[in-house]
């Protein structure tokens, strides 16, 4: 994990490039850092190895204050990917790929097995590509070697700056796909700089939008485009993304707050009156402060008609909380094979419940709309 | 015609002689140039670092390579006498511009992205400078060294004014006898040895490039 607490830098001629900065970096997230030119994103990445250093405040790496630490030793512990992808044009790839783990003096058995691991790992064969020079790759290849360089002694943390951005849009897409395959793998801390909106957009977990060395804004993709902080966030956005952002809804509009409910404490023979009575085949089960606690179906009262609501119900194991979006509550439903998703506000307090039915309602209403704007 | 067999049969007379001049040539020449590059290489370097000094550096290199070579080399006779080493230092005073130049534009080149990832990556200053620095610049390196090596050929031919040897002797001899087959006997070799300096410095150059482009 990094953190930064009231970082500043300040220039000798006296110009602010960064104002009190505070952030965090959660372990095993890609963190991107956005932001028109000269809004100090870069300056900010590059503080984190020391190749620029701070005026005031503190960053530290996994609760280690950077300032107690050697230069050349925190750089050889963290990843780095340029822009100009900058492979060494007079060694090979084998050399290229093996550069830290040679300044790190591991022995030649374990430089091998890693770079032709990570050789594989980036679909370059290592027979074929081991003993190339950088000028005889292709730009993308170039430039996994320079992500799978960064890898090389496994650092926790990769620093990126810009990385794709000098590639051609189809290599860029792969490489942003190959990103976020590989970090499914090797789950790294990544400080990511860009200023392509759709690409923070598709990788990060954490988007950081800055502009004139302040942050603007922090969130996840979600959250930004559903509740941009400024005027400046949403010129930086643009109203095509924002419009995407919300077509998709919140949890809140597709969820139903009608349904019929029966106590915990009732019998299950009230139960089943209810569902005769109101021609449906489950029923929500309140708790005695009517929180929803769970369902009651017709399969779980057959004979047990003897028996109390409490005792023969299904609780929620999962939930979702108010302002989600319904993609994540879709994700739930999906990996937990649910029927019925509860909505609790910030409290934890029950406010709705999404079914199928309420999707399916939510979806038609969407479809029907496309397809009308189509004749 | 009758003036070629003419030249070829002294030529063919006095081979060990003649020989004996070249490798003299070649030895004063080597002797310069590997003294110049033990100094101009760390110079050139100096220079590329260091902004302030690579004016001045480069400056005095430039105004050596000003005097003519008969007046270097006529001065330093009056400190150092007469004799091979007098010309020695001549050619390395001599070859020391191009080196110093050619490795000061070949460090400055260097592409600063790579140098960046090189830091990035926590490589030393020293590590930055034998793994990626000189290893880049060694084509420009060897451009100097070719040019340095072509101009001291040429220079070490009036080492005989100052007590040296060399091709220039049997040039000198012929001038000052008015034979015209003994100064044909002294030039051709030493153009030839120029000529070959220029090519074969001139591939391993190439070779350089081709590798780090």
């Amino acid at each position: 994990m990094i953190r930064l607490e009231g970082v500043e830098k300040v220039y000798e001629d006296g110009f602010q490039a960064l104002k009190d900065i505070n952030l965090e970096f959660k372990e095993g997230e890609i963190n991107v850092l956005i932001g028109p030119s000269g809004c100090g994103k870069t300056t900010t990445m590059k503080m984190l190895n020391k190749l620029i250093d701070f005026t005031n405040g503190n960053i530290f790496i996994n609760d280690k204050d950077i300032s107690t630490i050697d230069a050349i030793d925190l750089r050889r512990t963290i990843g780095y990917v340029i822009q100009h992808i900058g492979l060494f044009p007079h060694m090979t790839i084998y050399n290229n790929v093996a550069a830290v783990p040679k300044l790190l003096k591991w022995d030649k058995e374990r430089i091998d097995k890693r770079v032709n691991e990570l050789l594989n790992m980036v679909g370059l064969d290592p027979e074929t590509y081991a003993n190339r020079f950088p000028s005889e790759l292709s730009g993308g290849q170039q430039q996994r070697i320079g992500v799978i360089r960064a890898l090389a002694a496994e650092p926790s943390i990769i620093l990126m700056d810009e990385p794709f951005s000098a590639l051609d849009p189809i290599s860029r897409e792969q490489l942003q796909d190959e990103l976020l395959r590989l970090q499914k793998e090797i789950n790294k801390t990544i400080v990511f700089v860009t200023h392509d909106m759709d690409e923070a957009l598709k990788i990060a977990d954490q988007i950081i939008l800055m502009k004139d060395g302040v942050v603007e804004q922090k969130g996840s993709p979600e959250e930004i485009l559903r509740s941009p902080a400024s005027d400046f966030v949403k010129d930086f956005i643009g109203q095509d993304r924002l419009q995407q952002g919300n077509a998709i809804p919140v949890v809140d509009e597709v969820m139903s707050k009608e349904f019929v409910s029966i106590e915990e404490k009732q019998s299950v023979t009230d139960a089943i009156d209810l569902m005769k009575d109101k021609q449906i085949d489950s029923l929500m089960v309140l708790s005695n402060s009517h929180q929803v606690t769970g369902k009651l179906s017709l399969y779980d009262v057959i004979n047990q008609t003897e028996q109390m609501v409490a005792e023969v119900m299904k609780p929620f194991e999962q939930n979702i909380e108010s302002g989600a979006s319904l993609s994540a509550a879709l994700h739930l439903i999906k990996k937990h094979d649910l029927n019925e998703l509860p909505v609790v506000d910030q409290d934890q307090q029950f406010i709705g419940i999404i079914t199928r039915k309420s999707l399916i309602h939510v979806m038609s209403k969407s479809y029907s709309l496309v397809g009308n704007e189509g004749k | 015609m009758e003036f070629i067999i003419e030249l070829s049969t002294y030529m063919g007379e006095n081979w060990g002689y003649l020989l004996e001049l070249t490798v003299e040539h070649i030895l004063m020449v080597l002797y310069g140039i590997v003294l110049a590059v033990i100094v101009g290489v760390p110079l050139g370097i100096i220079c590329a670092r260091s902004e302030k000094l690579a004016p001045i550096i480069l400056s005095i290199a430039n105004i050596i390579q000003i005097i003519p070579s008969l007046a270097l080399l006529a001065i330093l006779m009056l400190y150092f006498g007469l004799g091979f080493e007098t010309v020695v230092v001549g050619l390395f005073l001599y070859s020391l511009l191009p080196i110093i130049r050619n490795t000061y534009v070949g460090v400055k080149e260097v592409d600063p992205h790579v140098l960046e990832a090189g830091k990035g990556i926590g490589m030393t200053p020293l590590q930055l400078l034998a793994k990626i620095q000189i290893p880049l610049s060694l084509p420009f390196m060897m451009a100097g060294l070719r040019i340095a090596a072509v101009i001291a050929v040429g220079v070490a031919s009036i080492a005989p004014y100052i007590g040296g040897d060399g091709l220039g002797r049997e040039i000198v001899s012929g001038i000052n006898g008015r034979d015209e087959i003994k100064i044909y006997a002294g030039a051709i070799p030493a153009a030839l040895l120029a000529i070959i300096a220029d090519i074969g410095l001139g591939i391993s150059e190439k070779r350089f490039k081709k590798k780090n482009a």
